[in-house]
């Protein structure tokens, strides 16, 4: 089960002809695909629509009602594979991945299914990972939707529109032949807000009405010379007839304004932010009167050349507003009146930053400074700007107040968290050997490259640690170390890392991490999960399948046993027969483990049984104060307190609360012959009566050696 | 109604990932909802919600929009500088990232946050204390907001036993910050969970915390008052006899430590030694100086003649004061039966330093000549046991003995030599005698630990007879970046 349960969630999934729905986006978007007569759906988890991924696994009942083919690809690539299945068949089917690093790993298939066109609609959900909280490089999902000619969709963050979205793509898809990208942003994907239902529809043909007749048709295999007519369809057929239908059906908005002499062009996404920032000049108000006129472009790709004419040819200036860079869409615009007898002024990046999230004030500076340029009749832009100069006064003052930058609060390893003690093993490794090259992948370990830790030099891509050697490797005097979690590893790194570096006799130590969870995104089950908790049929072990691929040297070691992963780390590394050593720290993701192992306690606690905890301490008065415990552990239940000694000066270690017993602080304490004071402590509830009388006993004992200590203490 | 004329309330809460901050933006949104508001909320979760600072937002509208139409409210999604009605925050410096990232204004904002700190990583592995004060911090965002309500929540969650939410969200009940009756917030909580009892417990105290109710906190875990052993009133009077009076409440707790440590004799060993340095003073210009040499001394003085050893730690490890104290720290009733085990790591140095200096070259040759012990001996002792009570009870004895050891015979030395140097440094220039006491700083902890910071130390110290106060203090500054 993952980490999130939606199962009362998913009952709204049930709502019929005219309810109302109240939920998150993406809850709303599955909703929408319910309603849309979809056979089938697909997708890799990644935040933003991880939780998209949980709520159609919990929804698996409703699924099964409606025929509607669910699977937990087990890589982008193979849930944009999938697709195939509308190339001959009107089966409506949609995937769902975060993008651009999930559109990157589909590329091949999306761009096939593209050529070849579809039958049955298709819809491609992308999280677009962008800005404030985003966890990947910074690039748009634009360029794959314009080079593989597949339209594009950015709706309003509303979830009336977004499922409008869901609805009309495929409707699109069907009657252009093309796949329809929806790009949803990070805040779109977990809004919440409320539309009005549909009825679920089942697909035309589904596991309860199946497909009888194969269809064979050489003009879908992407291949000469069927492929030539392909691109020549994109062009002939298939884009004119999105340009029809998309005005035909007003997927864009026109809305009207006072100010007629000047307009802004914006994308769906990013209207809303837009309506704050001209509410904020009073230029709007809370439901969307505007008195400048927009457009908003609900379809981002392609653009339509008419609407965009019919917008621009009475204004004196237009200002475009489109995240992220390249700017297609304001060179786009620019192309299309270029020639043309309208001679609108078109702004954008030139008012606007060139790179990064376009957050409510940016977008507030960009307008200002475009109704300076544009200075539209009738506005008066002196009031207007003194009003905001206070405002801004005020801004500057509070964010300079403290004359300090906080501390970040990155993420990192949980409280427990089994990867911490690999890390510290790893810092205690090179201690005694000296600092390695040791090339990272995607996943929660990466927090390794935060303090305390800072260990991990680089990383490519999900599943690539171990192929982001290879170039290295023969080039450098001391081996390589790579990381790999276990959701990477089959992802592809079993293929791209293992298989790759077994078939090319690299060297190296590979690291796989092993905690039973696509852990990162919300502990999704993965092909070596635990049967009893993925509720799946197969478990396949990553120790036989890297030995399946020829790994020889193959060791499990438990990840909190840092004495034997520092003994096996250094055999790896200095032992002499050449070829690839994978080292699999096993241990089991604590936030899961904590759910399963909490939830116990209290069932116990509530009917009276024995149930113990442990945890661990700290003595204050033997504590040095030195801290190096936090620079190895860096359990974040290690936190500090005032000294109690008044002659010593800094903080002292103190264990918080969060303490899960997990015990690694006093391994490593241990281990790196920190200071004595760490203890553990074992708490026993509801003890039996054998232990109630052994403890009274020692401290009965205890308590009598205590009276005869010297003075009182 | 008028639209142009309503603004929706902008609620900012800044929260700590694992906190539950998407559960107070679901009550938040469920009263707004209860009381006929429309709501928007978002959040941006970023890695699965572990542990980093996250922001949730939520708008709330009075609902006069319906679905039949196209107007309903436009949500902004994020939170606009300038622009933020009520900030939440769960913690002190989480009040500060959000003055920082503008969404606190003095003509807007109303903050209500907790005002216990919750460190980040950089304020626990910086070297010295590198915390940042909270109460200077809301000292500052007090200045910058329309309102601030600000008490320890974790401490009145702790004394609820609710998460801290629950009192977050009875504060801003208490504010009166939202048009929203008592009974409306309570309903929330009731409809939101089957444990309600312990969070409406935490949502009465901080209802009561931020109405004016109640000014008391409700009272923290005092840790149990020492009883250590105390030097006697004779020699606490033999002591202001012969030091000035300024020092005089430094010299009493270091006077109790030694005792503590080991015996008034020992007590009476720093005095002396103490005294020789207060002569030095005065005669360059202590009294002018407020015989800082004399009290930075002092202070260094006293921790260097209470190193640790195995005998310290044992007699800490025994003391009733510190089952008392243990007990309370992993929260267990008297009810409960704890078992408690010490992860210790002697070395063999330890063991052989507290026996006489002929017994331990004997074990010191042997070891080196077969390898006994030279990893140290990691042992996870269970103090709770009689036997391991006694086992780390007969170390503790050995303090008795401890005058007579090979280690104290070694740190004895050093001191001399320390302070010879301090003495000789104090003639030509003060600074660099303060600088010589700091130095003493550099020897820190157990083991291996100890060794290597007990030789930088000695580095160190050969260095004085030639050095200025400045060099000393960059010597001393780059021994002091911690290896780990
Ligand atoms: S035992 Fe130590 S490392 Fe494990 S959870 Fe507790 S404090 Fe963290």
């Amino acid at each position: 089960m993952a980490e999130r349960s939606f199962s009362k969630e998913v009952q709204s999934l049930r709502k019929g002809e005219g309810e109302v729905f109240r939920g998150e986006g993406v809850l709303a978007v599955t909703k929408a695909l319910l309603q849309s007569r979809v056979s089938y759906i697909g997708g890799y988890q990644g935040s933003p629509i991880s939780h998209m991924m949980d709520v159609l696994n919990d929804a698996a009942e409703i699924r099964r009602e409606l025929g509607v083919h669910f699977e937990n690809a087990a890589s982008e690539a193979a849930a944009a594979a999938m697709l195939a299945a509308s190339i001959h068949y009107p089966l409506r089917g949609a995937v769902t991945w975060k993008s651009t690093v999930g559109t990157n790993v589909a590329a091949d298939a999306l761009a096939n299914v593209a050529s070849a066109g579809v039958r049955g609609g298709v819809l491609i959900i992308v999280g677009e990972d962008y800005g404030e909280g985003s966890s990947i490089m910074q690039e748009r999902t634009h360029a794959f939707a314009a080079k593989s000619q597949i339209w594009l969709l950015d709706p309003r963050p509303d979830l009336p529109a977004i499922v409008d979205a869901v609805e009309t793509g495929f409707e699109l898809s069907e009657a252009t032949n093309t796949p329809v990208m929806l790009m949803l942003r990070i805040r779109t994907c977990h809004v919440y807000g409320s539309f009005v239902s549909k009825d679920n529809r089942p697909g035309h043909y589904n596991a309860h009405h199946p497909l009888e007749q194969a269809v064979f048709d050489y003009n879908k295999v992407v291949l000469p010379p069927s492929s030539y007519q392909q691109e020549q369809l994109k062009i002939t057929e298939r884009w004119p007839e999105a340009l029809r239908f998309i005005s035909e059906n007003k997927l864009n908005q026109s809305l009207p304004g006072d100010y007629v002499d000047i307009g802004i062009i914006v994308q769906g996404g990013i209207y809303n932010a837009l309506n704050r920032a001209l509410e904020t000049l009073d230029l709007a108000d809370a439901v969307g009167n505007s008195k400048i006129p927009i457009y908003v472009l609900t379809v981002t790709y392609p653009l339509i050349p008419e609407e965009i004419r019919t917008f621009c040819i009475d204004k004196k200036a237009v200002l475009v507003i489109e995240e992220g860079q390249p700017n297609y869409i304001e060179q786009s615009i620019k192309a299309t009146l270029h020639g043309t007898d309208i001679h609108t002024r078109i702004h954008g990046k030139d008012l606007l930053p060139a790179a990064g999230e376009y957050k409510a004030r940016i977008l507030l500076n960009g307008v200002t400074e475009f109704l300076h340029h544009a200075a539209p009749a009738g506005i008066n832009l002196a009031t207007m700007k003194s009003a905001q100069q206070q405002v801004t006064q005020e801004i500057t003052d509070s964010q300079t107040a403290l004359g300090f930058p906080v501390p970040a609060r990155p993420p990192g390893f949980c409280v427990g968290c089994p990867e911490r003690p690999l890390f510290s093993a790893l810092k205690l490794v090179q201690r005694e050997l000296g600092e390695f090259h040791i090339s990272g992948d995607i996943g929660c370990h990466l927090f390794s490259t935060l303090p305390p830790f800072n260990i991990g030099q680089h990383t490519v891509g999900y599943g690539l640690g171990l192929a982001s050697s290879s170039g290295l490797a023969p080039n450098f005097a001391k081996p390589l170390i790579s990381i790999m979690g276990d959701g990477g590893f089959w992802h592809n790194g079993l293929t791209s890392g293992v298989a790759n570096a077994v078939f090319n006799g690299d060297n190296g130590v590979l690291i796989i991490i092993d905690n039973g969870y696509a852990a990162a995104t919300g502990h999704q089950a993965i092909p070596s999960t635990d049967q009893a908790r993925s509720g799946r049929s197969v478990q396949m072990t990553i120790e036989k399948a890297v030995r399946g691929v020829g790994a020889r040297w193959v060791r499990t070691v438990p990840s909190y046993n840092v004495k034997q992963m520092v003994t096996t780390l250094t055999e790896a590394i200095t032992q002499s027969p050449p070829g690839l050593k994978i080292i699999i720290s096993e241990g089991e993701c604590q936030l899961a483990r904590q759910r399963r192992v909490k939830r116990a306690h209290r069932e116990a606690l509530d009917c009276g049984a024995r149930a113990q905890r442990v945890r661990l301490g700290i003595d204050p008065d033997v504590c040095t104060g030195d801290r190096a415990c936090i620079r190895l552990s860096g359990c974040p239940s290690l936190t500090v307190k005032d000294n109690p000694d008044p002659l010593a000066e800094g903080p002292v270690t103190v264990i918080d609360d969060q303490c899960v017993g997990c015990g690694n602080c006093g391994v490593i304490a241990h281990q790196a012959g920190l200071c004595p004071s760490f203890f553990e402590a074992t708490i026993i509830n509801n003890p039996s009566w054998l232990e109630r009388v052994i403890s009274h006993v020692r401290r009965r004992v205890i308590g009598t050696l205590h009276a005869s200590e010297p003075r009182g203490r | 109604m008028n639209h142009r004329n309503t603004r929706p309330i902008k609620i900012v809460i800044g929260a700590m990932g694992g906190e539950g901050g998407g559960l107070l933006t679901q009550w938040m949104a469920d009263l707004c909802e209860s009381q006929n508001f429309e709501v928007r909320y978002t959040y941006v979760p970023g890695v699965a919600q572990r542990t980093g600072a996250t922001t949730y937002y939520l708008e709330a509208w009075p609902a006069f929009s319906d679905h039949n139409t196209n107007q309903s409210m436009v949500c902004a999604l994020m939170p606009c500088p300038g622009d933020v009605d009520l900030l939440l925050s769960t913690e002190a410096v989480e009040a500060g990232r959000a003055l920082q990232a503008g969404f606190i204004t003095r003509s807007r904002t109303t903050v209500i946050s907790s005002s216990h700190r919750a460190y980040a990583v950089a304020e626990k592995i910086a070297p010295g204390d590198a915390r940042i004060d909270p109460e200077f911090l809301l000292k500052t965002v007090a200045t910058h907001c329309q309102r601030l309500v600000q008490f320890d929540m974790a401490a009145c969650a702790a004394a609820a036993g609710s998460i801290i939410n629950a009192v977050l969200f009875g504060a801003v009940a208490g504010a009166g910050v939202l048009p929203f009756s008592r009974q409306a917030f309570i309903a929330t909580i009731q409809r939101s969970s089957t444990v309600a009892a312990p969070n409406l417990a935490g949502f009465d105290l901080g209802y009561a915390m931020a109405s004016d109710e109640s000014k008391d906190l409700p009272g923290a875990i005092t840790a149990a008052k020492s009883t250590r052993s105390k030097p006697t009133a004779q020699a606490l009077a033999a002591m202001e006899d012969m030091f000035p009076p300024d020092i005089h409440d430094l010299l009493r707790m270091t006077m109790e430590r030694l005792v503590d440590y080991q015996d008034d004799t020992y007590a009476k060993l720093y005095l002396d030694r103490l005294q020789t340095v207060l002569e030095v003073d005065r005669a360059n210009g202590g009294k002018s100086r407020d015989y800082t040499l004399t009290r930075e001394t002092g202070r260094w003085l006293a921790r260097l003649m209470t190193y640790d050893d195995i005998i310290r730690v044992a007699d800490l490890k025994t003391r009733r004061q510190r089952f008392i104290r243990l007990r309370e720290e992993v929260s267990a009733f008297e009810h409960q039966v704890v078992h408690v085990a010490d992860y210790l790591k002697p070395g063999l140095e330890e063991f052989v330093s507290i026996l006489s200096p002929k017994l331990a070259k004997w074990v010191r040759s042997f070891s080196a000549r077969t390898g006994f012990g030279v990893n140290g001996f990691p042992i996870k002792i269970k103090t709770s046991t009689v036997s391991g009570f006694l086992a780390l009870r007969i170390i503790a004895g050995l303090r008795s003995r401890r005058t007579r050891s090979s280690r104290y015979l070694k740190e004895q030395a050093t001191i001399e030599d320390w302070l010879a140097q301090l003495l000789g440094a104090a003639r030509r220039d003060y600074g660099l005698a303060l600088e010589v006491a700091a130095c003493a700083g550099l020897i820190k902890g157990y083991g291996q630990t100890h060794l290597h910071s007990a030789g930088r130390f000695r580095a160190i110290l050969e260095k004085i007879p030639k050095a200025d106060a400045d060099t000393l203090r960059r010597l001393r500054e780059a021994a002091q970046e911690p290896r780990l």
